[in-house]
Protein backbone atom coordinates (compact mmCIF):
# COMPACT_ATOMS: atom_id res chain seq x y z
CA UNK A 1 0.00 0.00 0.00
CA UNK A 2 3.21 2.53 0.46
CA UNK A 3 3.72 2.23 -3.34
CA UNK A 4 0.54 4.40 -3.99
CA UNK A 5 2.72 7.46 -2.30
CA UNK A 6 3.11 7.64 -6.25
CA UNK A 7 -0.22 8.76 -6.68
CA UNK A 8 0.90 12.30 -6.04
CA UNK A 9 3.43 12.05 -9.11
CA UNK A 10 0.66 10.38 -11.06
CA UNK A 11 -0.05 14.18 -12.65
CA UNK A 12 3.54 14.65 -13.14
CA UNK A 13 4.15 11.14 -15.09
CA UNK A 14 1.05 12.31 -17.27
CA UNK A 15 2.22 15.17 -18.58
CA UNK A 16 5.58 14.36 -18.80
CA UNK A 17 7.57 15.81 -16.15
CA UNK A 18 9.17 13.26 -13.98
CA UNK A 19 13.33 12.02 -14.20
CA UNK A 20 13.92 8.85 -16.20
CA UNK A 21 14.97 7.49 -12.86
CA UNK A 22 11.42 8.29 -11.51
CA UNK A 23 9.47 7.46 -14.49
CA UNK A 24 10.99 3.78 -14.81
CA UNK A 25 10.39 3.23 -11.00
CA UNK A 26 6.34 4.34 -11.35
CA UNK A 27 5.91 2.20 -14.63
CA UNK A 28 7.16 -0.76 -12.54
CA UNK A 29 4.54 0.40 -9.91
CA UNK A 30 2.20 0.64 -12.87
CA UNK A 31 2.78 -2.83 -14.06
CA UNK A 32 2.00 -4.00 -10.71
CA UNK A 33 -0.96 -1.96 -9.80
CA UNK A 34 -4.50 -1.68 -11.09
CA UNK A 35 -5.65 1.13 -9.15
CA UNK A 36 -2.90 3.51 -9.74
CA UNK A 37 -2.82 2.38 -13.62
CA UNK A 38 -6.77 3.05 -13.99
CA UNK A 39 -5.84 6.79 -12.08
CA UNK A 40 -3.43 7.58 -14.96
CA UNK A 41 -6.09 6.68 -17.70
CA UNK A 42 -8.41 8.68 -16.03
CA UNK A 43 -5.85 11.60 -15.39
CA UNK A 44 -5.41 11.41 -19.35
CA UNK A 45 -8.63 11.81 -19.90
CA UNK A 46 -9.51 14.79 -18.15
CA UNK A 47 -6.50 16.05 -19.68
CA UNK A 48 -7.97 15.49 -22.77
CA UNK A 49 -11.03 16.98 -22.24
CA UNK A 50 -9.27 20.26 -20.88
CA UNK A 51 -7.69 20.37 -24.10
CA UNK A 52 -10.78 19.79 -25.89
CA UNK A 53 -12.75 22.37 -24.35
CA UNK A 54 -10.67 24.94 -26.62
CA UNK A 55 -12.18 23.10 -29.48
CA UNK A 56 -16.05 24.06 -28.88
CA UNK A 57 -17.44 27.34 -30.17
CA UNK A 58 -17.38 29.81 -27.09
CA UNK A 59 -20.52 30.52 -25.32
CA UNK A 60 -21.57 34.02 -25.18
CA UNK A 61 -22.64 35.75 -21.90
CA UNK A 62 -26.41 35.67 -21.01
CA UNK A 63 -27.03 39.69 -20.08
CA UNK A 64 -26.10 42.46 -22.31
CA UNK A 65 -22.35 43.66 -20.76
CA UNK A 66 -21.70 46.31 -23.33
CA UNK A 67 -24.14 49.32 -21.64
CA UNK A 68 -21.73 49.13 -18.90
CA UNK A 69 -18.60 48.87 -20.88
CA UNK A 70 -19.88 51.52 -22.23
CA UNK A 71 -20.74 53.87 -19.97
CA UNK A 72 -17.07 52.90 -18.17
CA UNK A 73 -15.77 53.99 -21.10
CA UNK A 74 -16.91 56.97 -21.63
CA UNK A 75 -15.14 58.20 -18.66
CA UNK A 76 -12.23 56.59 -19.03
CA UNK A 77 -10.82 57.72 -22.62
CA UNK A 78 -8.76 55.31 -24.79
CA UNK A 79 -4.98 56.22 -24.28
CA UNK A 80 -4.80 56.55 -28.26
CA UNK A 81 -7.39 59.67 -28.26
CA UNK A 82 -10.79 61.64 -27.28
CA UNK A 83 -14.07 59.20 -27.04
CA UNK A 84 -16.97 59.56 -29.44
CA UNK A 85 -19.44 57.76 -30.83
CA UNK A 86 -20.93 59.09 -33.67
CA UNK A 87 -24.07 57.36 -34.08
CA UNK A 88 -24.72 58.71 -30.47
CA UNK A 89 -23.74 62.47 -31.59
CA UNK A 90 -26.22 61.83 -34.41
CA UNK A 91 -29.39 60.86 -32.25
CA UNK A 92 -28.77 64.15 -30.47
CA UNK A 93 -26.96 63.04 -26.83
CA UNK A 94 -24.11 65.15 -27.42
CA UNK A 95 -24.86 68.00 -25.97
CA UNK A 96 -22.71 70.44 -27.27
CA UNK A 97 -24.24 69.37 -30.83
CA UNK A 98 -27.49 70.50 -30.28
CA UNK A 99 -26.34 74.12 -30.46
CA UNK A 100 -24.99 73.69 -34.19
CA UNK A 101 -27.31 74.02 -36.69
CA UNK A 102 -29.73 71.35 -37.92
CA UNK A 103 -28.58 71.83 -41.76
CA UNK A 104 -28.53 68.05 -43.04
CA UNK A 105 -25.97 68.04 -46.31
CA UNK A 106 -25.32 64.94 -47.93
CA UNK A 107 -21.98 64.89 -50.49
CA UNK A 108 -22.59 65.24 -54.11
CA UNK A 109 -22.90 62.08 -56.29
CA UNK A 110 -19.68 62.86 -57.72
CA UNK A 111 -17.92 63.42 -54.88
CA UNK A 112 -19.25 59.86 -53.36
CA UNK A 113 -18.31 58.46 -56.97
CA UNK A 114 -14.61 60.01 -56.50
CA UNK A 115 -14.06 58.96 -53.29
CA UNK A 116 -15.56 55.52 -54.17
CA UNK A 117 -12.94 55.02 -56.64
CA UNK A 118 -10.10 55.90 -55.17
CA UNK A 119 -10.84 53.24 -52.29
CA UNK A 120 -11.56 50.58 -55.15
CA UNK A 121 -8.03 51.53 -56.59
CA UNK A 122 -6.49 51.45 -53.24
CA UNK A 123 -8.44 48.49 -51.88
CA UNK A 124 -7.71 46.65 -55.50
CA UNK A 125 -3.62 47.01 -54.49
CA UNK A 126 -4.41 45.91 -50.68
CA UNK A 127 -6.36 42.79 -52.01
CA UNK A 128 -3.37 41.63 -54.02
CA UNK A 129 -0.93 42.60 -51.11
CA UNK A 130 -3.47 40.31 -48.82
CA UNK A 131 -2.53 37.02 -51.05
CA UNK A 132 0.66 37.28 -49.40
CA UNK A 133 0.64 36.48 -45.22
CA UNK A 134 2.34 36.87 -42.54
CA UNK A 135 3.08 38.95 -39.58
CA UNK A 136 2.69 42.92 -39.22
CA UNK A 137 6.31 44.42 -40.58
CA UNK A 138 8.41 45.84 -37.81
CA UNK A 139 8.27 49.39 -39.83
CA UNK A 140 8.77 50.62 -43.21
CA UNK A 141 7.81 54.41 -43.76
CA UNK A 142 9.30 57.66 -42.27
CA UNK A 143 7.57 61.55 -42.64
CA UNK A 144 9.76 63.08 -45.15
CA UNK A 145 12.08 65.58 -43.95
CA UNK A 146 11.12 67.95 -46.77
CA UNK A 147 7.23 67.64 -46.68
CA UNK A 148 5.74 67.01 -42.62
CA UNK A 149 2.80 65.61 -44.73
CA UNK A 150 4.67 63.14 -47.16
CA UNK A 151 5.25 59.60 -46.12
CA UNK A 152 8.67 57.88 -47.82
CA UNK A 153 9.54 54.23 -47.49
CA UNK A 154 12.61 53.92 -45.64
CA UNK A 155 13.10 50.80 -42.84
CA UNK A 156 12.08 53.12 -39.67
CA UNK A 157 9.69 52.28 -36.64
CA UNK A 158 6.74 52.28 -38.34
CA UNK A 159 5.20 54.52 -35.24
CA UNK A 160 5.44 57.83 -36.62
CA UNK A 161 3.47 57.06 -39.65
CA UNK A 162 1.19 54.97 -37.60
CA UNK A 163 0.47 58.28 -35.34
CA UNK A 164 0.57 60.24 -38.79
CA UNK A 165 -2.48 57.99 -40.08
CA UNK A 166 -4.28 57.92 -36.47
CA UNK A 167 -4.07 61.84 -36.68
CA UNK A 168 -5.49 61.88 -39.95
CA UNK A 169 -8.21 59.57 -39.19
CA UNK A 170 -8.78 61.04 -35.75
CA UNK A 171 -9.21 64.31 -36.86
CA UNK A 172 -12.03 63.53 -39.74
CA UNK A 173 -13.78 61.79 -36.99
CA UNK A 174 -13.41 65.07 -34.90
CA UNK A 175 -15.14 66.92 -37.66
CA UNK A 176 -17.64 64.48 -38.41
CA UNK A 177 -18.66 63.86 -34.65
CA UNK A 178 -19.13 67.76 -34.82
CA UNK A 179 -21.58 67.71 -37.90
CA UNK A 180 -23.56 64.21 -37.15
CA UNK A 181 -26.84 66.10 -36.62
CA UNK A 182 -26.38 68.06 -39.88
CA UNK A 183 -25.13 65.02 -41.65
CA UNK A 184 -27.02 62.12 -43.91
CA UNK A 185 -26.89 59.16 -42.17
CA UNK A 186 -26.49 57.45 -45.91
CA UNK A 187 -23.12 59.57 -46.03
CA UNK A 188 -22.41 58.99 -43.04
CA UNK A 189 -22.79 55.07 -43.60
CA UNK A 190 -20.47 55.35 -46.42
CA UNK A 191 -17.66 57.64 -44.46
CA UNK A 192 -17.36 54.49 -42.19
CA UNK A 193 -17.30 51.65 -44.79
CA UNK A 194 -14.73 54.04 -46.66
CA UNK A 195 -12.76 53.94 -43.06
CA UNK A 196 -12.88 50.63 -42.35
CA UNK A 197 -11.88 49.61 -46.32
CA UNK A 198 -8.68 52.15 -45.76
CA UNK A 199 -7.69 50.51 -42.34
CA UNK A 200 -8.23 47.35 -43.79
CA UNK A 201 -5.60 47.79 -46.83
CA UNK A 202 -3.32 49.17 -44.12
CA UNK A 203 -3.57 45.63 -41.87
CA UNK A 204 -3.33 43.80 -45.38
CA UNK A 205 -0.07 46.03 -46.64
CA UNK A 206 1.44 45.56 -43.59
CA UNK A 207 0.95 41.66 -43.42
CA UNK A 208 2.72 42.08 -47.04
CA UNK A 209 5.43 43.37 -46.11
CA UNK A 210 6.23 41.19 -42.98
CA UNK A 211 7.20 38.46 -45.78
CA UNK A 212 9.23 40.78 -47.61
CA UNK A 213 9.90 44.04 -45.71
CA UNK A 214 13.01 44.71 -48.06
CA UNK A 215 11.86 44.90 -51.26
CA UNK A 216 12.05 48.36 -53.22
CA UNK A 217 8.46 47.84 -55.22
CA UNK A 218 6.79 46.82 -52.36
CA UNK A 219 7.86 49.92 -49.98
CA UNK A 220 7.14 52.51 -52.98
CA UNK A 221 3.77 50.95 -53.84
CA UNK A 222 3.07 51.60 -49.92
CA UNK A 223 4.21 54.62 -49.41
CA UNK A 224 2.52 55.69 -52.44
CA UNK A 225 -1.09 54.33 -51.03
CA UNK A 226 -0.94 55.40 -47.62
CA UNK A 227 0.21 58.72 -49.60
CA UNK A 228 -2.73 58.51 -51.69
CA UNK A 229 -4.94 57.65 -48.37
CA UNK A 230 -3.61 60.27 -46.33
CA UNK A 231 -4.58 62.88 -48.97
CA UNK A 232 -8.51 61.21 -49.66
CA UNK A 233 -9.00 61.58 -45.97
CA UNK A 234 -7.86 65.44 -45.87
CA UNK A 235 -10.05 65.67 -48.74
CA UNK A 236 -13.07 64.42 -46.99
CA UNK A 237 -12.38 66.14 -44.04
CA UNK A 238 -12.54 69.27 -46.06
CA UNK A 239 -15.41 68.81 -47.46
CA UNK A 240 -17.28 67.76 -44.40
CA UNK A 241 -16.22 70.76 -42.45
CA UNK A 242 -17.02 72.91 -45.39
CA UNK A 243 -20.04 71.89 -45.36
CA UNK B 1 -9.17 36.33 -58.29
CA UNK B 2 -7.83 35.76 -54.76
CA UNK B 3 -10.31 36.18 -51.67
CA UNK B 4 -9.92 36.15 -48.20
CA UNK B 5 -10.99 33.63 -45.85
CA UNK B 6 -13.24 34.36 -43.18
CA UNK B 7 -10.22 34.32 -40.53
CA UNK B 8 -8.25 36.87 -42.86
CA UNK B 9 -11.31 39.01 -42.78
CA UNK B 10 -11.74 38.66 -39.14
CA UNK B 11 -8.21 39.71 -38.30
CA UNK B 12 -8.41 42.47 -41.09
CA UNK B 13 -11.28 43.80 -39.32
CA UNK B 14 -10.17 43.48 -35.99
CA UNK B 15 -7.29 45.67 -36.98
CA UNK B 16 -8.97 48.29 -38.47
CA UNK B 17 -11.08 48.43 -35.68
CA UNK B 18 -7.80 48.28 -33.35
CA UNK B 19 -6.51 51.48 -35.03
CA UNK B 20 -9.70 53.10 -35.03
CA UNK B 21 -10.81 52.17 -31.10
CA UNK B 22 -7.30 53.39 -30.25
CA UNK B 23 -8.29 56.86 -31.85
CA UNK B 24 -11.29 57.05 -29.53
CA UNK B 25 -13.64 55.43 -32.24
CA UNK B 26 -16.51 53.44 -29.21
CA UNK B 27 -18.21 51.76 -32.06
CA UNK B 28 -15.26 50.11 -33.46
CA UNK B 29 -14.69 49.02 -29.79
CA UNK B 30 -18.20 47.54 -29.42
CA UNK B 31 -17.48 45.97 -32.70
CA UNK B 32 -14.51 44.43 -31.36
CA UNK B 33 -16.58 43.75 -28.19
CA UNK B 34 -18.85 41.88 -30.35
CA UNK B 35 -16.61 39.77 -31.68
CA UNK B 36 -14.46 38.60 -28.80
CA UNK B 37 -16.84 39.08 -25.48
CA UNK B 38 -17.78 34.86 -26.09
CA UNK B 39 -14.19 33.43 -25.43
CA UNK B 40 -13.25 36.47 -22.90
CA UNK B 41 -16.38 35.62 -20.48
CA UNK B 42 -15.40 31.93 -20.94
CA UNK B 43 -12.18 32.54 -19.58
CA UNK B 44 -13.96 34.67 -16.70
CA UNK B 45 -16.57 31.81 -16.54
CA UNK B 46 -14.11 29.17 -15.77
CA UNK B 47 -11.56 31.11 -13.78
CA UNK B 48 -13.71 32.61 -11.67
CA UNK B 49 -17.15 31.33 -12.06
CA UNK B 50 -20.50 32.16 -13.02
CA UNK B 51 -21.03 34.92 -10.61
CA UNK B 52 -18.47 37.07 -10.96
CA UNK B 53 -17.96 36.50 -14.65
CA UNK B 54 -20.01 39.24 -15.90
CA UNK B 55 -18.32 41.78 -13.70
CA UNK B 56 -15.11 40.57 -14.41
CA UNK B 57 -15.57 40.98 -18.45
CA UNK B 58 -16.25 44.12 -17.93
CA UNK B 59 -13.16 44.63 -16.14
CA UNK B 60 -11.12 43.03 -19.37
CA UNK B 61 -12.90 45.03 -21.29
CA UNK B 62 -12.17 48.59 -19.86
CA UNK B 63 -8.50 47.66 -19.34
CA UNK B 64 -8.30 46.30 -22.99
CA UNK B 65 -10.11 50.20 -24.14
CA UNK B 66 -7.64 52.03 -21.74
CA UNK B 67 -4.48 49.77 -22.97
CA UNK B 68 -5.02 49.97 -26.54
CA UNK B 69 -2.49 52.13 -27.67
CA UNK B 70 0.14 48.92 -26.60
CA UNK B 71 -1.31 46.86 -28.92
CA UNK B 72 0.90 47.62 -32.20
CA UNK B 73 -0.41 44.80 -34.21
CA UNK B 74 2.40 42.11 -33.45
CA UNK B 75 0.07 39.59 -32.54
CA UNK B 76 -4.14 39.12 -33.32
CA UNK B 77 -6.07 41.40 -31.19
CA UNK B 78 -8.07 38.02 -30.07
CA UNK B 79 -4.16 37.10 -28.69
CA UNK B 80 -3.66 40.35 -27.21
CA UNK B 81 -7.10 40.55 -26.12
CA UNK B 82 -6.78 37.37 -23.98
CA UNK B 83 -3.66 37.91 -22.72
CA UNK B 84 -4.79 41.17 -21.16
CA UNK B 85 -7.95 38.79 -19.96
CA UNK B 86 -5.95 36.52 -18.19
CA UNK B 87 -3.89 39.44 -16.18
CA UNK B 88 -6.87 41.51 -15.64
CA UNK B 89 -8.56 38.08 -13.85
CA UNK B 90 -4.92 37.46 -11.84
CA UNK B 91 -4.74 40.61 -10.90
CA UNK B 92 -8.16 41.16 -9.57
CA UNK B 93 -7.80 37.80 -7.52
CA UNK B 94 -4.10 38.65 -5.72
CA UNK B 95 -5.64 42.36 -5.16
CA UNK B 96 -7.98 40.83 -3.17
CA UNK B 97 -5.54 38.67 -1.62
CA UNK B 98 -6.92 35.56 -1.20
CA UNK B 99 -5.04 33.61 -3.11
CA UNK B 100 -2.82 32.18 -0.88
CA UNK B 101 -5.39 31.16 1.14
CA UNK B 102 -7.48 29.17 -1.49
CA UNK B 103 -4.82 27.45 -2.04
CA UNK B 104 -4.93 25.76 1.26
CA UNK B 105 -8.93 26.23 1.74
CA UNK B 106 -11.83 24.50 -0.50
CA UNK B 107 -11.72 20.30 1.15
CA UNK B 108 -15.18 20.85 1.71
CA UNK B 109 -15.57 22.37 -1.36
CA UNK B 110 -13.73 18.84 -2.82
CA UNK B 111 -15.83 16.57 -0.28
CA UNK B 112 -18.83 17.91 -2.11
CA UNK B 113 -17.72 17.27 -5.39
CA UNK B 114 -16.55 13.89 -4.40
CA UNK B 115 -19.61 13.00 -3.51
CA UNK B 116 -21.59 13.98 -6.38
CA UNK B 117 -23.57 10.95 -8.07
CA UNK B 118 -22.32 9.91 -11.69
CA UNK B 119 -22.82 7.94 -14.41
CA UNK B 120 -24.46 7.76 -17.25
CA UNK B 121 -27.91 9.05 -16.57
CA UNK B 122 -26.21 11.69 -14.33
CA UNK B 123 -23.02 12.51 -16.51
CA UNK B 124 -21.87 16.03 -14.56
CA UNK B 125 -21.16 18.84 -17.33
CA UNK B 126 -17.66 19.16 -17.20
CA UNK B 127 -17.57 22.48 -17.30
CA UNK B 128 -19.61 23.35 -14.63
CA UNK B 129 -17.34 20.47 -12.50
CA UNK B 130 -14.30 23.14 -13.50
CA UNK B 131 -16.45 25.87 -11.92
CA UNK B 132 -16.85 24.33 -8.81
CA UNK B 133 -13.07 23.53 -7.86
CA UNK B 134 -11.36 25.19 -5.27
CA UNK B 135 -10.56 28.72 -6.23
CA UNK B 136 -6.42 27.80 -6.12
CA UNK B 137 -6.79 24.44 -8.01
CA UNK B 138 -9.37 25.63 -10.47
CA UNK B 139 -7.09 28.50 -11.65
CA UNK B 140 -4.38 26.42 -12.08
CA UNK B 141 -6.14 23.64 -13.94
CA UNK B 142 -7.66 26.68 -16.36
CA UNK B 143 -4.22 28.13 -17.10
CA UNK B 144 -2.37 24.92 -17.27
CA UNK B 145 -4.79 22.42 -19.07
CA UNK B 146 -6.86 24.26 -20.77
CA UNK B 147 -5.06 27.55 -21.24
CA UNK B 148 -1.77 26.11 -21.93
CA UNK B 149 0.65 28.18 -19.86
CA UNK B 150 3.63 26.46 -18.25
CA UNK B 151 3.97 25.45 -14.23
CA UNK B 152 6.64 28.24 -14.12
CA UNK B 153 4.68 30.51 -15.97
CA UNK B 154 1.38 30.19 -13.56
CA UNK B 155 3.84 30.13 -10.10
CA UNK B 156 4.99 33.68 -11.44
CA UNK B 157 2.23 34.75 -12.17
CA UNK B 158 0.14 33.31 -8.93
CA UNK B 159 3.22 34.31 -7.13
CA UNK B 160 3.31 30.70 -5.75
CA UNK B 161 6.06 27.90 -6.24
CA UNK B 162 5.93 25.90 -8.88
CA UNK B 163 5.77 22.58 -6.36
CA UNK B 164 2.23 24.35 -5.33
CA UNK B 165 1.06 25.14 -8.87
CA UNK B 166 1.73 21.13 -9.83
CA UNK B 167 0.16 19.70 -6.71
CA UNK B 168 -2.78 22.19 -7.55
CA UNK B 169 -2.78 20.93 -11.17
CA UNK B 170 -3.18 17.28 -9.20
CA UNK B 171 -5.36 18.12 -7.38
CA UNK B 172 -8.07 19.29 -9.55
CA UNK B 173 -7.46 16.58 -11.69
CA UNK B 174 -8.80 14.09 -9.02
CA UNK B 175 -11.40 15.72 -8.56
CA UNK B 176 -12.14 16.20 -11.95
CA UNK B 177 -11.20 12.64 -12.64
CA UNK B 178 -14.58 11.76 -10.01
CA UNK B 179 -16.76 13.40 -12.92
CA UNK B 180 -15.83 11.96 -16.19
CA UNK B 181 -18.14 9.46 -18.13
CA UNK B 182 -16.57 6.43 -17.78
Amino acid sequence: MSEHVWVARLSEYVDGELGARERQELEAHLAGCADCSSIVEELRRVVAQAAALGDRPPRPPVDDLWSGIAERIAAAPAAGGQVFDLESRRRGKGGRDRVLVERRFSFSLLQLVAASVVLVILSGGSAWLATRSGAPAAGVFAISERDPSELVARPVSSSYADEKFGTAIAELRRVLDESGPRLDPATVRTIEENLRTINRAIAQARRALAEDPASEYLNDYLAKTMQQKLEFLRETTSLVAAS
Amino acid sequence: MTTLTQDQETLAADGDDAVLAAAGDARAFERLYHRHVPRIHNLARRMVGEDLANEVTQDVFVRAWEKLSTFRGDAAFGTWLYRVGVNVILGRRKKLGIWRERYVEGDDVIGRLSTNPKGGETRVDFEAAIEHLPDGARQVFVLHDVEGYKHREIAGQLDITEGTSKSQLHRARMILREHMDR
